[in-house]
């Protein structure tokens, strides 16, 4: 993913752009501050006739120029605060507005997501990828199972924190589509740097067809491989902790799996989602991210493969 | 006391009581690799459990993620014993506790020894002992991530 992907200077959204062009604003008049500062600074120091201490009280041009000079820093600093209040009254979205609404829960070290429907039977659950429709307004339910994470997509918005026991909402909406990333902005252990979000944007037909594929089961296993690859998933540990649909396999410790095959990284963004690295880190998940709670699963080279076919069949 | 020997001294002791309790241990051998592993006799080094804040902390996490409160509450224990009295059915110690985790218990204790790692299960073990607040006051957990229903388990004293 480029670098504009996940840059605060190239928004995708109005949230983003309001932040960006806040950012621009205060940049342009620090800008010319400092360099009058400097300048004038510059221009005292190369004087060739030796500089004495003025006496401000005594002399009153230069008492009305230090004075002016105060009254225009208060100016310019209401000023910058008159136009950060305008900017945000301006990104706020209505409460009542309709918005597609997402529930993302950090844990350590990844982000269970849930889409919400007022239809509860059309809920699905995902992980560590979010997709939006362009142009829809999207509402953020902001949860967390642990300690305080915090979700920063700067395509899209400002940091929002995830405090235990405190959920919040963050809301934004995509002008583009496009491929962007998202991570944990607030230190939350071991792996807080390698907890990422893949936020995908993209026309609202795609989008349904997305979320009616990921509100189905889990794919049926199909061929041999497959079919003892489920086998291995079900008798060995893995259902203790991961949920594919339409199986036994309904524990909510570790993200969920149904539809695993569909997502483009594993370990909440710390490796692609080919065969090679999901072999690894089903393998030795501690040795690639250590610290988290995937204990090591040493199998067999038979099982080990019928478990990758089983697993790449969960489009 | 006269310093600086005797503050030293006294510094000294106070970090070496600490040292285990702070040692993070991140690596879990696999669950099922060896069985019978898990059910040997008592373990090597149990203070590496019962002295160590981030083991009592994992077991803590384990208990919810594992759902051992569908039967024994927050330690209170509903359709199962209860961790926080005086009488313990199979032995209060950390190897009947251990046991009864890895191989299970009669009347409806499943057996988790294979789909748990070793780590694991003493993680757990320790965390039951430190409900019924035998475990030193700055081991045992003094913050639980839901709403609170008991005294946390750093402020509940053993019972009598």
């Amino acid at each position: 993913m480029n670098a504009d992907a996940h840059s605060v200077l190239v928004p995708a959204g109005p949230q983003a752009a309001g932040i960006a062009h806040l950012w621009w604003i205060y940049f342009g008049v620090c800008l010319v501050i400092a360099l009058a500062i400097i300048g004038l600074t510059a221009a005292l120091a190369l004087r060739r006739t030796p500089v004495t201490a003025p006496d401000v009280a005594g002399d009153s041009r230069l008492a009305r120029i230090v004075g002016g000079a105060v009254i225009l820093s208060v100016l310019i600093v209401f000023g910058l605060l008159i136009v950060d209040l305008v900017i945000a009254r301006s990104l706020r979205v209505p409460a009542d507005r309709p918005a597609l609404s997402i529930e993302v829960t950090g844990h350590q070290w990844w982000w269970s997501v849930r889409y919400l429907d007022p239809a509860v039977h059309k809920s699905f659950v995902t992980a560590n990828e979010i997709h939006v429709p362009v142009g829809r307004t999207v509402r953020l339910l902001l949860k967390s199972a642990d300690v305080i994470h915090s979700f920063w997509a700067p395509s899209f918005a400002g940091k929002k924190d995830l405090v235990p026991g405190h959920p919040a909402e963050l809301t934004f909406q995509a002008d583009r589509a496009g491929t962007f990333r998202g991570q944990c902005a607030e230190f939350c252990g071991l792996q807080h740097a390698h907890m990422d979000l893949v936020i995908v944007a993209e026309p609202p037909k795609q989008f349904e067809a997305w979320a009616t594929a990921s509100r189905g089961d889990g794919a049926v296993a199909r061929g041999d491989s497959a079919v003892r690859g489920r086998a291995v998933f079900m008798s060995h540990s893995c259902a203790l902790c991961h949920t594919i649909e339409g199986t036994p396999a309904r524990s909510q410790v570790g993200p969920d799996l149904t539809h695993l095959a569909s997502r483009t990284t594993i370990g909440a963004g710390a490796f692609p989602n080919t065969r090679g690295y999901l072999a690894g880190w089903i393998v030795d998940a501690p040795s690639l991210k250590p610290g988290v709670s995937m204990p090591p699963n040493p199998l067999p080279g038979d099982d080990l493969q019928a478990l990758l076919d089983y697993l790449e069949s969960l489009k | 006391m006269n310093a600086p020997g005797g503050i030293a001294g006294l510094a000294a002791l106070l970090m070496l009581a600490g040292c285990e309790r702070d040692i993070h241990r991140l690596r879990s051998e696999p669950s099922g690799s060896i069985p019978a592993e898990q059910a040997k006799g008592p373990l090597a080094a149990p203070e590496h459990y019962t002295g160590n804040a981030l083991a009592v902390s994992q077991g803590q996490q384990l208990y919810d993620d594992f759902n051992c409160g569908g039967c024994h509450a927050h330690g209170g224990g509903s359709i199962g014993p209860s961790f926080m009295g005086s009488h313990w059915r199979y032995g209060g110690t950390l190897d009947a506790i251990h046991a009864s985790i890895v191989h299970g218990r009669p009347n409806g204790m499943p057996a988790f020894g294979g789909r748990i790692t070793a780590d694991q299960s003493w993680e757990l073990s320790a965390y039951v002992l430190s409900m019924g607040g035998h475990l030193r006051f700055d081991v045992a957990p003094n913050r639980q991530d839901h709403m609170q229903v008991r005294p946390t388990e750093a402020a509940t004293k053993p019972a009598p």
